[in-house]
């Protein structure tokens, strides 16, 4: 393992014991380091994610399921475990950290009456004290997470624990990004009044009314979800030119 | 949460280089009825608050190209969008760079990171002064 001790006396001074153990950096770590420097767009194709939320604070749970659908998992939420357990299998559920280890423990055991396949992953959310992470761990727990959630952190979690694949993109990928999307969405007929609020969303920036016009294109069905897909994904990114672009309505006022 | 009927429909300009940054923002402002405009760069800031001037922009400091500061000492040189309130959300919180902050025309100042009440507390009266 290539481990050194060392031993230095001294009469009449002391002694110092020394070791090294050389370790390389845990995976998980260099991961989550990498992930930083580039945008995760969406699940891969083949790659979903069923996941529960289980957060009692509706600020961090409204946080935590936006992370999520941004990149094309499926979100139940709610503040009960139980309610959430009989709505499953879920392949993850992220949940607020324990705060004692019965809480801990009942968590685990609630969620292994109804599995995923593959077992279902106990992610832990919040102000993680020593303890709290210690009785997570200790009953079961996959992860934890410390609030404030970042994405790459909850990206990076599911990719080391889920192995689920994330489609990504460095920040001057962006502009291939939009090449890449624009003939898929040009095809779409989309509704003129929808067509309207996303341009006119797009143009004043505002995220707000972008995705609650997207929203209401996916619940089109059918090739608009597709469709909502690709400018969820731009929406994203807050590529507003993109949007506008993909829809053909970029225009001088736009440059 | 209910909307506030106040503060429903105002637009708030969220001008920061770091998307989870908008994120958290916007997922505090959304639920009381704000309209969230995103901006990721000081100049794309400038460009969006001429065209749909907002009622508050919320203002990080240090972003690529041009800084919060020299941001918010621009829009106050813009007649459309001088009486347009800024508050700066920064991570920098030493004395000097709040001064500098006030010098440059905001009204107010958040420190990073940011907590929801003092967040809602903040922009919702400075949101409603601006109309």
């Amino acid at each position: 393992m290539g481990v050194r001790l060392g031993l230095a006396s001294t009469p009449n001074v002391g002694t110092t014991f020394a070791f090294s153990v050389p370790l390389r950096p845990a995976a998980s770590f260099v991961r989550e380091r990498e992930s930083r420097s580039r945008r995760v767009l969406r699940l891969v194709d083949g790659h979903a994610v069923v996941a529960g939320v289980i957060v009692a604070d509706p600020l961090n749970r409204g946080v935590v399921v936006g992370m999520l659908r941004a990149v094309g998992c499926s979100v139940v939420a709610g503040s009960k475990l139980a309610e959430l357990v009989a709505a499953g299998p879920f392949d993850v559920v992220l949940i607020d950290a324990p705060a004692t280890d019965d809480e801990a423990g009942a968590t685990v055991a609630a969620l292994a009456v109804k599995p995923a396949p593959r077992g279902t992953l106990a992610v832990g959310i919040g102000a993680l004290s020593q303890r709290a992470e210690r009785a997570g761990r200790l009953a079961g727990f996959g992860d934890m997470l410390a609030l404030p959630i970042r994405a790459d952190a909850l990206y990076a979690c599911l990719e080391n624990k889920l192995d689920a694949h994330f489609e990504a993109a460095e920040a001057d990928a962006t502009l291939a990004l939009r090449a890449a999307l624009m003939p898929m969405v040009v095809s779409a007929d989309l509704p003129a009044p929808l067509r309207r609020r996303v341009v006119e969303a797009a143009r004043s920036a505002s995220i707000t009314d972008l995705r609650n016009a997207i929203e209401d294109i996916t619940s089109l069905g059918g090739p608009h979800a597709v469709l909502a897909h690709r400018l969820g994904a731009l929406a994203w990114n807050y590529d507003m030119d993109g949007v506008l672009g993909a829809l053909g309505e970029r225009d001088e006022r736009d440059a | 949460m209910t909307p506030d009927e106040r503060l429903v429909g105002r637009r708030i300009l969220v001008v920061d280089d770091t998307p989870v940054n908008i994120e958290l923002l916007a997922a505090i402002l959304e639920p009381h009825g704000f309209n969230v405009l995103v901006a990721t760069l000081g100049e794309a800031a400038l460009r969006v608050a001429e065209r749909t001037p907002p009622d508050l922009i919320l203002l990080d400091v240090m972003m690529p190209g041009l800084d919060g500061f020299e941001t918010c000492a621009r829009l106050k040189r813009n007649p459309d969008l001088a009486d347009v309130p800024v508050i700066f959300v920064t991570a920098r919180d030493e004395p000097e760079d709040i001064v500098n902050g006030f010098r440059q025309g905001a009204v107010d100042y958040v420190a990073k990171p940011v907590r929801h009440e003092e967040v809602r507390c903040v922009c919702a009266p400075t949101s409603c002064s601006s109309r």
